[in-house]
């Protein structure tokens, strides 16, 4: 059993995550088959970023038993103890549909150990064989780079002029720099007062701006419980204000609080101890109820229900109950002496009237003789 | 928990706690056990992207088989990729272009695969014929490992180095970085994988 030299142990391989990378990207990107993509990965060659050194191919140009000669030599960076691949190129792999030539076999044949070196050839012995190596057949190796020949040294004086020019230069931009910086502390106070100034500004405005924002979001709020109706149902009470005519209702601000008053007039009426409301009242503007009004009406009476409040809380009916007419004594004789009066002149008037009446005895008396002689004829029938 | 060892030495688990191993096959004995091709398998994959917490769940899964004269079946699988053995090889042909060659076999003296393609110069060869592999718990007994090495043949790129992991009857259970690196975290690894009835494919291919 033949291994294959195992190549140079090195650090991770890179090259094959970024192809992998490269391909589950593709993958997920395309929903193409990652396989598919793998095997596209090796069609597009993608590269790793590090390079090495670069292999060289080369071909067999003759062979004598176990002894190769190569057409690469020194000039092509083949160096004496390097080692040589031997391969050799079969038929092509073609896809098995189409004919494509898909790859190319490169068959190992063996290795080859360089130990003579000239400009273009080399010669070199097997070492490993897998093959008999044939005239033609590929000779791999990893070519050796040429040392560059050294530059000639500079001239002493040369090294010392530059030096001296050089320094002479540095020293000229410390002393130019060293001016511009002695400048910089003035300039820098300047711009830290104006930073410091609409630092404070700024905060200030920051300040503002939050107290505004929260007055804004309060009165959202309230406007957004009014709308809602949360703010009447829960803080909203309603009131009532009931004032007489002699009354007045006065409305102040003091700032957010609203002050209303309600003041008397300065005429009030005051009810007399021990008399009663309406003779006082009758008595005190004679405009109170008299005899007509007490049939007709009253012009002061009240029309509504809103009346009759504010009048029931006037300064003179406070505390007392309001008095019927009939109560007051020459009222009730007044009505009762009006009623008989009016009685008797109907009664005279209806009297009057049948008396004017023409013939109205004579009809009686006629009327009532013929009574009498119908009732004399019923009894002669009988 | 997933973790690759030899056959001789201790198990050393690493991280992979996000798979579920679910089987409905049973392992073979025949030399291309490694990578047993039929109608109906399928595997599913878990694509780790390191550094992050990416994961990437790939299926794939042969749906058609197709035979040829005098050569050995091809395989089609449902992403597009076509499938046979030859000669202890496994050929995977990609429908973007591009060749992958697994061998299967045990070492022999022939030395590793080499070839170009697309660009790229690729070596594979079986470092391991009888590893374990443990995957979110469950050890793959006899797993071959193959390593494979690309760069590109054209001025000098880095070399990519990998290594895969085929149990005997399943096929690639995982996949990781060569050489492993301290973690050993597996970049691939397989969280499902059995026999079903392929969908249908007809008009395709």
């Amino acid at each position: 059993m033949s291994h294959p030299p195992h190549p140079v142990a090195r650090p991770p391989a890179r090259g094959l995550c970024t192809i992998q990378a490269g391909v589950s990207w593709l993958a997920r990107s395309s929903g193409l088959h990652v396989a598919t993509l793998w095997l596209l990965s090796l069609a597009l060659g993608f590269l790793p970023a590090e390079t090495s050194a670069s292999t060289a191919i080369a071909k067999v140009s003759a062979v004598d038993g176990a002894e190769v000669i190569i057409d690469a030599g020194r000039a092509d960076g083949l160096t004496e103890t390097a080692k040589v691949t031997l391969l050799r190129e079969g038929d092509p792999i073609a896809h098995p549909l189409t004919g494509e030539v898909l790859g190319i076999p490169q068959e190992p044949v063996g290795t080859v150990h360089i130990y003579e070196v000239d400009d273009h050839s080399a010669r070199g012995g097997l070492v490993k064989m897998y093959s008999d190596p044939l005239v033609g057949d590929l000779a791999e190796f990893k070519p050796t780079m040429v040392a560059a020949k050294p530059a000639p040294a500079p001239e002493v004086e040369q090294v010392k002029e530059r030096v001296e020019k050089l320094s002479q230069n540095v020293e000229e931009y410390r002393r130019r720099s060293e001016q511009r910086l002695g400048t910089y502390p003035d300039f820098a106070r300047r711009v830290l007062d104006e930073i410091a100034a609409m630092k404070s500004y700024l905060v200030s405005l920051d300040g503002r701006m939050v107290e505004l924002e929260e007055q804004q979001n309060e009165h959202h709020f309230r406007l957004s419980s009014v709308l809602s109706g949360e703010y009447r149902q829960e803080d909203m009470k309603e009131f009532t204000i009931r004032y007489a005519p002699d009354t007045q209702v006065r409305l102040r601000a003091a700032g957010k609080t609203l002050m209303i008053d309600v003041v008397a007039d300065s005429l009030r009426m005051t009810p007399v101890p021990g008399e009663s409301v309406a003779m006082a009242d009758s008595e005190a503007d004679g405009d109170g109820p008299g005899l007509l009004s007490m049939f007709f009406g009253s012009d002061d009476e009240p029309e509504s229900i809103d009346d009759v409040e504010m009048s029931t809380e006037t300064p003179m009916d406070m505390g007392d109950a309001e008095v019927p007419w009939y109560t007051s004594v020459y009222h009730l004789a007044a009505g009762v002496g009006l009623i008989l009066a009016l009685l008797i002149m109907v009664f005279l008037v209806i009297k009057r009237r049948y008396s004017d009446v023409d013939g109205l005895d004579d009809f009686d008396d006629e009327y009532e003789g013929y009574l009498d002689d119908e009732e004399e004829e019923d009894k002669d029938e009988y | 928990m997933a973790g690759v060892m030899g056959a001789a030495t201790a198990p050393s688990e690493m991280a992979a706690d996000t798979v579920t191993m679910r089987s409905t096959a049973s392992s073979g004995t025949d030399e291309m056990a490694h990578y047993p091709l039929g109608v109906g398998r399928y595997w599913v994959y878990l694509y780790h992207e390191r550094d992050t917490e990416v994961v990437t769940e790939v299926e794939r899964q042969i749906v058609r088989q197709e035979a040829r004269q005098g050569a050995s079946d091809l395989f089609f699988f449902a992403d597009g990729t076509i499938a046979y053995a030859e000669e202890g090889k496994i050929y995977e042909m990609g429908s973007n272009g591009g060749v992958n060659i697994i061998p299967i076999e045990k070492p022999s003296a022939s030395g590793p695969i080499r070839y170009r393609s697309q660009g790229l110069q690729i070596e594979k060869w079986v470092a391991a014929n009888d590893t374990a592999v443990v995957i979110d718990g469950h050890r793959f007994e006899r797993c071959l490992e193959v390593v494979t090495r690309f760069r590109p043949d054209e001025s000098g790129g880095n070399e990519v180095s990998y290594s895969s992991f085929y149990a005997s009857g399943i096929g690639l259970v995982g996949r990781q970085q060569w050489p492993t690196d301290a973690s050993g975290t597996l970049a691939v690894t397989l969280s499902e994988y059995g026999t079903r009835q392929p969908p249908s494919t007809d008009g395709q291919l």
